[in-house]
């Protein structure tokens, strides 16, 4: 079962994916607001967590692009952000998203909303198992492990 | 004299308290009226034509022995009194004068030109006179105060002080003429009143020519030296006690001698003598008197002078050592004619090089200074702060204040320019204004950067904690007991530091964001605060006691902030005992005073200064934080224009107080 995650940050998309992967879940990237609609429509992912600032467009926009495609408007979203204005809850909420948590220090809200949208007994395949060293390879699309400095390898 | 000094009685005699004081001044200011006198002069004119006219010596001679006033003097008379009582309309006035003065210059001229131009007796006959004398022609005093008369009227047109003189001087002979005359009637003396083969002034005459004499002088009472006689000045006391004495002391020292020697009390030698030594004693007399007068006002003068210059010395000595300030005067035109001392310090110009240049000398641009008078004078001030040169080429700001100088009646005399050399005061205030600037801008630029840092720093972080927490799960059990103990040391680092950033980030966002002020119920608030507290609260078991709390006038974020950070500090720095917190309210003036008082461990008096400072921690062992939380509450107060502040409370724990605006 996938789960996409649509966030600039490389460490944030890298954490989730493991954390995803201790669920036995499957973790799909977009990194930037214009690669998550067409990756969304082919991967056809079963949640997606998207980060409320993106380059390239923001949240909202890729949000309501999600909502309005035929698609994808069935996939339920989880908001993951920053920000902790009480107003973003409301605005995301009415554009369409499913639940908004707040970016924290201990990831168990989070993990505990992937749960609640995605029970382990609505699992079609059986739990895949649990990767031995962290490699820093996710499934897709391949991991492009870069420094501040731009260097990638 | 006493006729003209009370032409126009002062105010205040007239206004005075009694009916019969008022009405005895008006009835004198109408009876002293010139016209009243000329009126007089023209009635005793028209009896003597009465006389003429129906033969009755007694009317034109007032004697039947005493010669009479003629008819054509009676007429010029009459014409002279039309002359004042009409002497605002200028064409009667002129004509009377004309033909005054035309009787007058052509009896002088018979006299002197010894011809019998018929005119004397073109109305009726004389028959008064003896042979010899020429029938029905005024007497020379006669015609020549009709002359002077014409003249004194006539020369007064002008209001220009000379000729005011000039017409007085005549009048006064005129005067003295015709008081003579009476006189030489009263004293029975011949020579006062005529000449030796020329006919006599008549008593008429006399009489009319006084009377006429006083309305002129009474006509100009305010100019000239009338003005002078009036009033309480020494010269006016002088002039008013010598004056008669010059117009009577010949005339009754004659009549003493006469009738001395009529009535053969003395030989005519004795009383010639005693005419001469009495004529001289009261000249004497009157020449001791003025000197007196004289002496007493030269005294005066002089402390007068003394005091002044003893005034202008101590002026002098004030506003030259007046340190920082120059004065100066400017005549009307602009041009410096006084220079104070300090000049010298703050120009390096002398008092004496500065008198006589222009108004803009000192200027730099060189530019006039007229449109700044001019505003002085219209405005009653002008005010600036000015580059001005110095004598040696440097320039320095002066600030100038340029008022116009007025006397009593409104007359421009000038301007006082007072200016201050304000060059150190302007680069301190440039200088003050550059730093200003330049701290409010580190201050916003390190504000922004704490904003900044803070916030970006938590993406890192939050990667280094996910990553240990990763680390943790999964290889755990395969790191040594050491590593394990290192690994938890590191995620607590950084759970410090999320703090310390979260923290940061509210200091930093109690400090940018704009207050939205409104109605705060503090009640209702500290319900919500404690709500968000209920874990805490609940695990600490601590008790609140909640006053009524009033509304107050603030951010309704920022205030809970604040209320969430005390009451936090309540519990969480409790001593053995569960926490108990009250929390109250006084109103001071326009505002509230909240305190929330702890059974906690307390402060030390001597951290009391520090405790509001940023990353000030007093238990740093004993309980985590990083000191961010109180600097935070002072910083969210003060922007609300409050004031927190610290007191031990009795039980031994704290109490914050602090203040709020009650209204808007």
């Amino acid at each position: 079962m996938k789960v996409m995650i649509i966030d600039d940050d490389e460490d944030t998309r890298i954490l989730l994916t493991e954390d995803l992967r201790d669920l036995g879940l499957e973790a799909v990237w977009a990194v930037d607001a214009t690669q998550a609609l067409p990756i969304a429509r082919r991967e056809r992912p079963a949640l997606i967590i998207l980060d409320y600032r993106l380059p390239g467009g923001d949240g909202a926009t890729v949000l309501r692009r999600l909502k309005q495609a035929s698609e994808t408007a069935s996939i339920p979203v989880i908001v993951f952000s920053r920000q902790r204005s009480p107003q973003i809850v409301d605005d995301v909420l009415s554009l369409g998203a499913d639940a908004y948590v707040q970016k924290s220090f201990a990831n168990n809200q989070l993990r505990e909303r992937i749960l609640e949208f995605l029970p382990p007994k609505t699992w079609a395949s059986p739990l895949p198992p649990l990767s031995p060293r962290f490699d820093g390879r996710p499934t897709l699309p391949p991991l492009r492990l870069s420094t501040r400095f731009g260097v990638e390898a | 004299m006493t006729a003209g000094s009370s032409v126009h009685a002062p105010p205040h005699s007239a206004r005075s308290g009694t009916i019969w004081g008022g009405a005895g001044a008006r009835l004198r200011e109408r009876v002293a009226a010139p016209a009243a006198l000329a009126v007089a002069a023209a009635g005793v004119s028209f009896v003597v034509w009465l006389g003429w006219l129906l033969d009755l010596r007694v009317l034109r001679s007032f004697a039947n022995d005493y010669p009479s006033l003629k008819p054509n003097g009676a007429l010029a008379f009459f014409a002279i009194a039309v002359a004042v009582v009409a002497h605002r309309n200028r064409r009667v006035a002129a004509a009377s004068v004309a033909f005054a003065s035309a009787v007058g210059f052509t009896t002088i001229m018979q006299y002197v030109l010894g011809v019998d131009m018929r005119i004397d007796q073109l109305f009726f006959e004389d028959r008064d006179l003896v042979t010899g004398l020429q029938a029905g022609r005024p007497s020379i005093n006669a015609a020549s105060g009709i002359v002077a008369l014409c003249l004194a009227l006539e020369v007064a047109r002008s209001t220009s002080r000379r000729s005011v003189i000039a017409s007085q001087a005549l009048t006064f002979c005129a005067l003295a003429v015709g008081t003579l005359g009476v006189f030489g009637y009263l004293a029975g003396i011949e020579r006062l009143y005529g000449f030796d083969g020329f006919p006599p002034l008549s008593l008429p005459g006399a009489l009319v020519l006084s009377l006429l004499a006083c309305a002129v002088l009474a006509l100009h009472a305010d100019d000239g030296s009338m003005r002078v006689l009036r009033g309480e000045t020494v010269s006016a006391r002088l002039a008013r006690r010598l004056l008669p004495l010059a117009l009577l002391a010949a005339p009754i020292a004659l009549t003493l001698r006469t009738q001395a020697v009529d009535h053969g009390l003395m030989t005519s030698s004795v009383a010639d003598w005693l005419l001469a030594f009495g004529e001289t004693a009261v000249l004497g007399a009157a020449v001791f008197v003025t000197v007196n007068a004289s002496r007493s006002l030269e005294t005066r003068l002089e402390e007068t002078e003394r005091a002044r210059r003893q005034g202008e010395l101590l002026f002098h000595r004030f506003v030259d050592n007046v340190p920082d300030n120059f004065l100066a005067y400017l005549t009307p035109d602009g041009v410096h004619e006084i220079f104070s001392g300090a000049t010298e310090r703050i120009y390096g110009y002398t008092p004496e090089e500065l008198v006589g240049t222009d108004a803009a000398f000192l200027r730099v641009d060189g530019a006039d200074m007229a449109a700044e008078l001019a505003e002085a004078l219209e405005t009653g001030r002008f005010e600036a702060e000015t580059r001005r040169r110095r004598k040696d080429g440097s320039t320095i700001w002066v600030h100038l204040v340029i008022t116009p100088l007025l006397d009593e009646s409104g007359v421009h005399l000038g301007f006082v320019k007072v200016g201050r050399d304000v060059s150190e005061e302007k680069r301190a205030r440039e200088q003050l204004q550059v730093l200003t600037d330049d701290l409010t801008q580190s201050n916003r630029e390190l504000e922004e950067f704490a904003y900044v840092a803070s916030h970006d720093l938590s993406a890192p972080l939050r990667a280094i904690a996910g990553y240990l927490d990763l680390i943790e799960r999964r290889y755990r059990d395969d790191l040594p007991q050491d590593a394990q103990q290192f690994m938890a040391r590191a995620a607590l680092a950084s759970v410090r530091m999320q703090q310390m950033i979260d923290d940061l980030l509210t200091y930093s966002r109690a400090s940018r964001r704009p207050l939205a002020r409104e109605r705060v119920d503090l009640t209702e608030l500290v319900a919500d605060v404690l709500e968000i507290l209920a874990p805490a609260v609940n695990e600490a078991g601590a008790t609140f006691e909640v006053a009524d709390l009033p509304p107050v006038f603030g951010d309704r974020m920022q205030l809970c902030q604040l209320l969430q950070n005390l009451l936090a500090n309540a519990i969480k720095f409790r001593g053995d005992d569960p926490p108990r917190v009250t929390i109250g309210a006084t109103r001071c003036g326009a505002t509230w005073r909240f305190d929330v008082a702890d059974n906690g461990i307390g402060v030390d008096a001597g951290h009391v200064p520090e405790l509001f400072k940023m990353f000030h921690r007093l238990n740093g062992e004993r309980f985590p934080g990083s000191g961010i939380g109180l600097a935070v509450c002072s910083r969210i107060v003060d922007r609300h224009g409050g004031e927190i502040t610290h007191a031990p409370s009795p039980s031994g724990g704290s109490i914050f107080s602090f203040t709020l605006p009650a209204e808007e």
